[in-house]
């Protein structure tokens, strides 16, 4: 199995927790970039030598910001270079706001399949608090757009836990997605990242946040409350309708294969996980002459290997496929761990079932307690 | 006497801990030649990594230099290093004992400081030669007259022969140089008479075995000897003789007056006790060298790995430092919460603290240590007279007739305007005043009978926060008082902690059971399940905390761009419970142990 991934790492302004690499640029940087864009396409094109893809995945930053034009350009160069299997996931994510019908058009015509909207609140207020450039009535606006062009899967992405978020605020906007019809949501709770506006502002004492009791129980009727909905849980943060899980994410959660364009944008591929440089220019400078531009290259270890199995793999409900990685690894996973499993099944944090090992209900809100216990620190040379 | 002892002298510095004792060492050593400026880039005397980093000399070496004396004669300068800290005061004796003379380095911006003083009374008691240096003159705060009258007001030197310096700019270093040669006198001895070589200090090496640095008082010392140690009956063939410049440049000899080391295949550093004498097998000298002790500990603390499995990897560290640290003590006990590890003695706090850190460092070892305690002596109703160095083991109440604790007489030197808030502070912490000194308008000496258990919690952190900095503090044991005290037990979850057992004055035990509990409760982790605290005293419980449970702990996204970030996050989550200790279903950071010392 093998992912795309496509950074488009610019937006019409930075939310206030986002961590994530992007800018607001000029046009011509927009274009230049575009252009290196197009080269580094072409160079893992030949690199993948026609090996079959599985999933395609364009994510930012705010892939629609980009004109009509642009997308069409991209994501049809996209299509043509990859190998894609028939039928293969194809997903754009999208920001209210920044969604018109020529945009939605053009990614429906290029083969777009599936939108991951940012919608994140129901709150006019709660949205501006937060930095976000829509509004309650462009996230209706924009479901009906991506409709109208065809596209009928569609994920709306939430977060749980904003500063002054009640519970109530919180049921109130699960109850206003669901109208929307999705067949997918993701719903975050809000993690403070460093480097963020949010960040400095809580350290500083000017943001609250609501209590961790608040946030479990958020956490915890969402859970129950969404699969009520017909939207099954089967990772910490997402639920879909029957079939509609996303193959792509899963594809990370599995541990598959992935590759990673665009100036940001993480792969993995042949057992080494790399970064491309997050500097613009540098990233338009190199390619534009042909040349890759990596900030990070690491081949990663068997241990590893092993590790990330296990705590990616756990975040699935279903859990991690014993046999697959002792077909992956020649050994299982209770010779790997076998006093973690224990100690943590005593404690009632996960369990075995049916050939797979799962974090229980508990586990899930504290995950963390269980994903630690699979990290081998690397040995020391 | 032979012209070539007649060119020796052997010195040391006399200093507080940052009144510049290295940096002037330093400057000797480049003066006369001995080392280059560039070799000199790292502190040639203080070669363990833990003493650079706090500044202080542990384990101490001599240097030998060679210098052309304004007489236009060679001299032979041996300068012998000390320790600048109370918990080896008795490693600083020997070393004293082996010199004719020292160098008192006083910083020109502190003044004259308790540890300085009684390392300085030790070098009195030896008779040494006292050269006055006044260290730091080039900084703008320096008050070198100030100092002056201090000096001669606390030690009653003539201050006009101190000399003003700068090891940092070297100036004045010339000056101390000829004052070495013209003021303090040559060794006497016999090359004829019966061996006598004083050992003042001693280091494992893992090829030659353990190494004796001596200073030899009478006879000569050849390669080939047949040698003994006078406090035992050990013997010994001489392999190896050397002098350090600071490299051991091999010798065949050392004469009366000379100083040295010797290696003779002697297993570890116990058969070469500091301050033992060593003479010759076959024609022995009638007596020893005088004054040499055994070192004693003062204070013990359990040390317990966090992995049970390495127990006998701990074992092993604490074995192989006690190949260079004759003072550690240690042997194997157990706790019904840590599981199997060691008692272990030491001189004081500071020396606690190093091996610990030795241990983590050297052997990569996690440990947990738990509070120090002195040993106290306990009179059963029985008459029976029992040592208890933990808490765990105290007798229960009805059994216990009397309980005695060791005291120190404390010496506190400090600024006059802080002796308020420090005699305060010296009064809650159970201290009897005995005696109170202005040295000069401005400087005040105390001297107090405390607990040593009270100097033990956090004595020294709260003077210098109550002086600005300003106070200095030395003490030595003094004698065994009567005390009320009890045990303060501590319960995680319901059960007795044996390992977070104190034992405190029983008028203070309820406040000091109150704040031992909110302390823990702080440095206690929110974990999956709550985490009642109790303390008690006996059955009544005096102080009740929780440590709430965790309600969500999780990763709320991860995806391809976020596994190694994320995989480093975890990381740290794991190294932190790496050193914690499991104990039932509850993760205790090692702090907690030492939790009771940083009460209020």
């Amino acid at each position: 199995m093998l992912g795309v991934y496509v950074h488009i790492p610019f937006c019409l302004r930075k939310c206030g927790y986002c961590d994530f690499h992007s800018t607001a640029a000029a046009p011509p940087v927009i274009e230049a970039y575009l252009q290196a864009l197009a080269n580094e396409i072409e160079f893992w094109a030949r690199q993948t030598a026609g090996e079959l893809c599985s999933t395609l995945y364009i994510g930012g930053g705010t892939p629609t910001i980009l004109t009509p034009g642009q997308l069409d350009r991209i994501l049809t160069k996209l299509a043509a270079a990859f190998n894609f299997e028939p039928g293969f996931e194809f997903t754009v994510e999208a920001n209210p706001g920044t969604l018109t019908p020529e945009k939605a058009q053009a990614l429906a015509q290029a083969g777009a399949n599936r939108i991951s909207l940012g919608a994140q609140a129901f709150d006019d207020g709660l949205l501006q608090k937060i930095g976000r450039a829509h509004t309650v009535g462009q996230i209706h606006e924009s479901v009906g757009l991506i409709r109208k062009a065809g596209i009928d899967n569609i994920n709306l992405d939430l977060i749980e836990g904003l500063p002054g978020q009640s519970l109530d605020q919180w049921q109130a906007a699960l109850a206003q997605a669901v109208q929307l019809k999705p067949s997918h949501f993701s719903c975050y709770s809000l993690i403070l990242e460093e480097n963020t506006p949010f960040y400095q502002a809580y350290q500083e004492g000017e943001l609250t946040l609501p209590p961790e009791e608040e946030t479990a129980a958020m956490f915890a009727y969402t859970q129950e409350y969404l699969p009520q909905q017909g939207y099954c849980q089967y990772e910490i943060s997402n639920y879909a309708k029957p079939g509609r899980e996303a193959r792509h994410n899963l594809i990370y959660w599995q541990t598959y294969s992935y590759l990673g364009l665009g100036s940001g944008a993480h792969g993995y591929y042949r057992q080494i996980r790399y970064s491309s440089t997050e500097d613009l220019g540098r990233y338009i400078r190199s390619w534009r002459k042909h040349e890759p531009a990596y900030a990070s290259w690491e081949p990663v270890t068997a241990d590893q290997a092993m590790d990330e199995m296990m705590f990616l793999g756990l975040r699935l409900v279903k859990g991690v496929n014993l046999n697959s990685f002792y077909q992956r690894f020649q050994c299982s996973v209770h010779e790997v761990y076998g006093a973690e499993v224990d100690r943590l099944a005593a404690r009632g944090l996960i369990e075995e079932r049916e050939g797979f090992l799962r974090l229980t209900k508990l586990g899930r809100s504290l995950g963390n307690l269980v994903f630690s216990a699979f990290v081998r620190p690397p040995l020391r040379s | 006497m032979d012209m070539n002892q007649k060119r020796i002298r052997n010195f040391c510095i006399i200093a507080h801990i940052d009144h510049g004792k290295s940096t002037l060492a330093d400057r000797l050593l480049e003066a006369t030649g001995t080392v280059t400026e560039r070799e000199i880039a790292e502190q040639m005397l203080d070669s363990m990594d833990l003493e650079r980093e706090r500044g202080i000399t542990i384990k101490l070496t001599a240097v030998r230099l060679n210098y052309r004396a304004s007489d236009g004669e060679e001299y032979v300068l041996n300068l012998i290093d000390t320790p600048g800290h109370v918990d080896f005061s008795y490693e600083v004796s020997r070393s004293l004992a082996a010199c004719e003379g020292a160098l008192l380095v006083i910083d020109a911006t502190q003044g004259v400081e308790a540890q300085t003083l009684a390392n300085l009374y030790l070098a009195l008691e030896h008779d040494l030669e006292i050269i006055p240096v006044i260290n730091k003159i080039d900084l703008p705060s320096a008050d070198p007259e100030r100092v002056k009258r201090e000096i001669e007001e606390t030690i009653g030197i003539d201050s006009s022969e101190a000399i003003l310096a700068s090891a940092k700019t070297g100036e004045g270093i010339d000056r101390i140089l000829e004052a070495i040669v013209t003021r303090i006198p040559c060794p006497k001895g016999d090359p004829e008479a019966r061996l006598q070589a004083l050992i003042f200090d001693s280091h494992y090496d893992s090829y030659r075995g353990a190494v004796a640095y001596v200073r030899v008082f009478n006879g000569t010392l050849q390669v080939g000897d047949q040698i003994q140690m006078m406090s035992s009956v050990s013997q010994y063939e001489v392999t190896e003789l050397a002098v350090l410049r600071p490299a051991m440049t091999p010798v065949g000899r050392l004469l009366p007056g000379e100083v040295g080391c010797v290696m003779a295949s002697m297993k570890n550093v116990k058969d070469t006790r500091v301050g033992d004498t060593i003479t010759h097998a076959q024609r022995p000298a009638p007596e020893p060298l005088p004054g040499y002790h055994p070192a004693k500990p003062m204070v013990y603390c359990g040390l317990y790995p966090v992995d049970n499995e390495q127990y006998v990897e701990l074992r092993e560290a604490l074995e192989k430092l006690q190949l260079n640290d004759a003072a550690l003590t240690f042997e194997a006990e157990t706790s019904a919460a840590l599981g199997f590890g060691f008692r272990c003695g030491f001189l004081g706090l500071l020396h606690m603290e190093i091996v610990q850190e030795r241990i983590e460092r050297e052997f990569g070892l996690n440990i947990i240590a738990t509070a120090p305690s002195v040993v106290y002596r306990i009179t059963q109703t029985d008459q029976a007279e029992i040592l208890i160095d933990n808490p765990a083991l105290f007798p229960p109440v009805a059994k216990i007739g009397k309980i005695a604790e060791p005291y120190v007489t404390a010496t506190i030197m400090l600024p006059e305007q802080y002796v308020g808030p420090v005699m305060e502070l010296c009064q809650e912490r159970s201290g009897d005043f005995s005696n109170m000194e202005y040295i000069t308008p401005e400087r005040v000496r105390l001297e107090y009978e405390m607990p040593l258990s009270e100097i033990l919690m956090d004595f020294f952190d709260k003077l210098k926060s109550r002086t600005k900095g300003y106070a200095s503090l030395d003490y030595e044991f003094s004698d065994y008082r009567e005390s009320d005290l009890v045990r303060l037990d501590i319960l995680l979850n319901g059960k007795p902690v044996d390992a977070l057992s104190c034992i405190v004055h029983s008028d203070k035990a309820a406040e000091r059971g109150r704040s031992l509990a909110r302390k823990l409760r702080e440095l206690i982790p929110r974990q999956q399940f709550e985490v009642p605290i109790q303390a008690a005293i006996g059955t009544r419980v005096v102080a009740r905390e929780t440590v709430r449970a965790l309600r969500k702990d999780v990763l709320a996204k991860c995806y391809g761009g976020d596994v190694s970030r994320k995989r480093k996050l975890l990381e740290k989550q794991k190294e932190g419970k790496k050193r914690m200790k499991s104990l039932g279903s509850v993760d205790v950071p090692q702090e907690a142990f030492m939790a009771i010392l940083k009460v209020e």
